[in-house]
């Protein structure tokens, strides 16, 4: 035993090498766990697209069969979904929400590990499919019976895997939970809380509501397979269009989860780049919250062909256009914060604008979508592609993009390079633009989705989204290597980063320590994004 | 978060250490989120059974009771608090949950304070006060970066050096 005096110089110690990162407990290990996990699945889910896209360049079969292009179709809408934008989010939530609420850590750092790390298995079991007798599943990511109990010796693969992706999220949301609710600094009441802390808790909230209806979903379907039941087996007495509903009651809140922290990056970038406040911050709580309570409510519009009584169809139909109210209020707030702002235009604050013009394109076309009677000719084509790709590629996509490029220099403490962090944006923009913008025209003119061959007046549209969607996969690796760049090296990143940067987050040095807050930050009295005397932080380290 | 303030200067004695977590929601207002998840939830696995779909049921009932225990345990990590009271002769250190559920004396003039780093990798380190075959933990709750902060206060305080090993 050495003695010294606890005066002596002190650094962060913490465990180094690869046991740090599959022991860790720490959020911000975690959080970067997700973030290059999610990044890794991105690129595969892209490869995925790519294929889809190869085939579909020109009418008639070229390089797949119809089975491997169907499986590419629902493999990558399951590992975009479950293994990028879901991870993506719950890595910025795990960096992010301690920050920004004041506390040292997550709620329960333990499950944290686990929630993490029963990811990658889940996929590799998933991908592991598509190597197997009868090819990966090939039914869509619906997963409707009977066409999915068609699947070969992948079934019960997918569906553990599945189960797997399920737990994953759900540790997460209660993780999230019981930080927010639990671990908020002195002061800071609900309503002072930053909005990307708001979204997440709705997210979370949704997430633990909808989740175990997908398991129990699922399960049904690999006792249908296996146990010889007919929950959805018509000729036992079942109904297959109870699972549509059971997928949808999931499907729907899912669409918001993968949204939602969208809209709190959003919140987060616009008044930082616009160096303004928020506009209407309650209201933005509370269209949030209207959003979330409205997706329980609206499932069947994805099922008006599937037939339903009219008064179902009517239902469904205004319930679904009343989503647009709080999302307007939502573009509203964002507009009227950027407006007769002393606007400045770096990479972040790029991506946040393109999101809101891109995604309210998107919300116009389920606008469209929601219109029982139009839906009739939309379902199943293309519109329906051009429509969700919208929502989720300029909508999720960009907003996860945005943050990084925004948090980046706060988690590595080093800028990233602004020209190609601008170059990355505008190939990005143009060919997200080139790839989707098409497909409404060819769903218009009736081109089905999920079939590999089509007819030859689809081919000119075809070739633009093909062309488009291979830039696309380009842009993105441009923005692997920026983020590569900047994890190694860099002009130093202040502690603020951003003039018009506010939150307890930018009060930490560039990167932060190891644990966020050892003293709690006092929060007190109501948001002052100029004088800075909202917080009152007591920084013991820098 | 943990309340641990690093102080710079000698304290007067007597001086209390009191050590906790932030806890920034009541028990109270947790339960409160699970009935209300619990309502939600259980509502619509109950729509789903009576049309059969009954495998929806031990899903929710399963996440609602991880759900209550993960908030039950932070808020029962909570309430944990310490109270290091540093008198002219004794050292007094009480630990519990509402109350003092344990309480240890020790003679100031002998009271000797370890930090010892865990040889476990990723684990807590520990700061123990001993004095005359004595000994106990505290700053449990606390970060390493907490806990070394609350050696040193209380190093300044009785005037003694840390021992680390």
């Amino acid at each position: 035993m050495s003695t010294t005096t606890a005066d002596e110089h002190h650094d962060d110690h913490h465990p180094s090498g690869i046991m740090r990162w599959i022991t860790t407990t720490n959020h911000k290990d975690i959080g970067t766990l997700y973030l290059w996990f999610s990044f890794i699945m991105f690129f595969i889910g892209g490869f995925m697209a790519l294929i889809i896209r190869t085939e579909l360049f020109e009418p008639g079969m070229q390089f797949v069969d119809p089975q491997f292009f169907n499986s590419m179709t629902t493999m990558h809408a399951i590992v975009m979904i479950f293994g990028v934008v879901m991870p993506a989010f719950t890595g910025l939530a795990n960096w992010l929400i301690p920050l920004m609420i004041g506390a040292t850590d997550m709620a329960l750092p333990r499950m944290n590990n686990w929630s993490f790390w029963i990811l990658p298995f889940a996929f590799a079991m998933m991908l592991s499919t598509l190597f197997m007798d009868g090819g990966g599943p090939a039914g869509g990511w619906t997963l409707y019976p009977p066409l999915v109990l068609q699947t070969g010796d992948a079934f019960p693969f997918v569906i553990f895997a599945i189960h797997f992706m399920g737990m994953s999220s759900i540790m997460g949301a209660i993780n999230v939970v019981a930080t927010i609710l639990n671990m908020r600094a002195p002061g800071m009441t609900l309503m002072k809380m930053p909005l990307f802390v708001w979204t997440w808790l709705i997210t979370a909230y949704l997430l633990i509501a909808v989740m175990p209806v997908l398991a129990g979903g699922v399960t049904m379907l690999l006792t249908d397979k296996f146990f010889e039941t007919s929950f959805f087996n018509a000729a036992g007495g079942g109904d297959p269009v109870l699972f549509q509903h059971i997928f949808w009651f999931f499907g729907h809140p899912e669409v918001y989860i993968l949204i939602l922290p969208s809209f709190g990056v959003i919140s987060s970038i616009i008044p930082t780049f616009a160096r303004k406040p928020l506009f209407g911050y309650s209201s933005m709580v509370y269209a949030t919250a209207s959003i979330a309570f409205l997706s329980f409510i609206v499932w069947a519009h994805h099922m008006f062909t599937v037939g339903m009584p009219l008064a179902g169809e009517l239902f469904f139909m205004l319930a679904t256009m009343l989503i647009a109210v709080p999302t307007g209020v939502k573009v509203f707030n964002w507009v009227c914060t950027m407006w007769r702002g002393a606007m400045t235009f770096e990479t972040p604050m790029l991506f946040a604008i393109a999101f809101i013009i891109l995604f309210t394109i998107g919300g116009f076309s389920g606008l469209m979508l929601a219109i029982t009677p139009a839906d009739f000719q939309y379902h199943d084509t293309y519109f329906v592609v051009a429509h969700f790709h919208y929502v989720l590629v300029p909508g999720s996509i960009f907003a996860i993009i945005a943050a990084v490029y925004y948090w980046l220099p706060k988690w590595t403490g080093h800028m990233y390079s602004e020209f190609w962090g601008k170059t990355h944006f505008w190939l990005s923009t143009i060919f997200v633009n080139i790839t989707f913008f098409p497909m409404h025209f060819v769903g218009l003119a009736g081109m089905p989705r999920r079939i590999p061959d089509y007819a030859l007046q689809f081919s000119d549209y075809n070739q633009i989204a093909t062309i488009g969607a291979f830039g696309f996969g380009f842009a993105q690796i441009i923005f692997l290597g920026l983020v590569i760049a900047t994890i190694r090296g860099g002009v130093k990143a202040t502690d603020r980063v951003w003039e018009g940067a506010e939150g307890l987050e930018w009060t930490l040095s560039s990167p932060p320590p190891y644990h966020s807050f050892t003293t709690p930050p006092n929060v007190k009295g109501e948001w002052n994004w100029f004088t800075h005397q909202h917080y009152e932080t007591v920084k013991t380290r820098s | 978060m943990n309340t641990v303030a690093d102080i710079d200067h000698e304290l007067e004695v007597p001086t209390q250490f009191i050590v906790q977590h932030n806890q920034s929601l009541s028990w109270r207002g947790n339960k409160i989120f699970i009935i209300n998840v619990g309502i939600l939830s259980f509502s619509i696995a109950g729509v789903f059974a009576l049309h059969g779909l009954w495998l929806i049921l031990p899903f929710v009932g399963l996440e609602i009771l991880i759900l209550s225990v993960a908030l039950y345990t932070c808020c029962l990590r909570n309430r944990y608090k310490e109270v290091i009271t540093v008198g002219n002769e004794k050292l007094i250190v009480e630990k519990g949950l509402q109350q003092p559920n344990e309480t240890w004396e020790f003679d100031r003039a002998w009271v000797n304070l370890e930090l010892r780093d865990s040889k476990l990798l990723g684990h807590p380190s520990k700061l123990l006060v001993r004095s005359k075959g004595s000994q106990t933990e505290i700053g449990e709750c606390l970060t390493d970066e907490e806990r070394e902060s609350l050696a040193r206060s209380l190093m300044r305080t009785l005037h003694i050096t840390l021992n680390k090993s």
